[in-house]
């Protein structure tokens, strides 16, 4: 395994956190929609949501969010984007 | 014709704009069909500029999003966009103007973008995407590995190309 091919941290990548991804959806959509999205998106089954590392949590949520109709869905794609370009640096990183 | 914006943005737009973003949620651009029809218009852009990548890059907030594309490869073919500060189409919709990068090594606003300083992108030409009701959507733009320049011709063909790429868009919104 080399470890010399660039990773999310040389792309000056960094995964949000949760309270930075709802303040910054907040923002886009207002709090009303923003905490509802967020809930519907985070425990789509209202069974408390499902444990899971941070960058899985995040697409579940992105994609979730992703497939709402208006700005949130935007917000939702731009996520997941984001975070699918993480996990795909880190994964070139770890494969090299 | 318009002049290429080679610097800071004038008109400057914001790429969280409410009116831009909720045109493209309503555009529907997740939908499966979108991608082929466009790619066919960015294969044909990519062979005219003999040039390798040819994209239909919508402007989210956050993140470019490419929804045609012509010889993506690594892990942009797979994630089908990157993070929107790193990108050259988001100075195309933060200036509503075409954007051309003759040697991104040496362009102010890119050179220290990862897309340039990793994946070696030197070239770019990018045209804006406007709907009919005036929101700048994206970028239909080339780009390529070695620096070379573009002609006033260039931006014609490729303003061409974007107003395909809309009225598909927009031919679907009404369908």
């Amino acid at each position: 395994m080399r470890t010399d091919q660039p990773g999310p941290a040389d792309y000056g990548l960094t995964l949000p956190s949760e309270a930075e991804v709802i303040a910054d959806l907040m923002k886009l959509v207002g709090p009303d929609v923003a905490i509802f999205a967020w809930q519907a998106a985070s425990d789509p089954h209202g069974n408390g949501g499902q444990p899971g590392n941070p960058e899985d949590l995040l697409l579940r949520i992105a994609e979730q969010l992703a497939a709402r109709p208006d700005a949130a869905g935007v917000f939702g794609r731009s996520l997941v984007i984001r975070v699918n370009t993480y996990i795909a640096l880190s994964v070139t990183r770890i494969s090299a | 014709m318009t002049t290429p914006f080679h610097g800071t943005p004038a008109g400057a737009q914001t790429l969280d704009d409410a009116a831009r973003l909720q045109e493209i949620a309503d555009l529907r651009l997740n939908d499966s069909d979108i991608d082929a029809i466009l790619s066919e218009i960015t294969a044909e852009a990519a062979e005219h500029f003999g040039l390798p990548v040819a994209l239909v890059s919508i402007v989210l907030d956050r993140a470019q999003y490419f929804r045609g594309s012509h010889g993506l490869d690594g892990w942009m073919a797979t994630t089908r966009g990157t993070p929107a500060e790193w990108s050259f189409c988001q100075h195309v919709v933060r200036s509503r103007e075409p954007f051309v990068v003759d040697d991104a090594r040496n362009h102010p606003l890119m050179q220290s973008s990862p897309l340039v300083r990793i994946e070696g992108i030197r070239c770019y030409a990018g045209v804006p995407l406007v709907t009919s009701t005036g929101n700048v959507i994206g970028s239909f733009c080339v780009q390529g590995p070695d620096a070379r320049s573009f002609t006033e011709d260039d931006l014609t063909q490729l303003h061409r190309y974007a107003e395909r790429v809309i009225a598909r868009i927009e031919q679907r919104r009404q369908g």
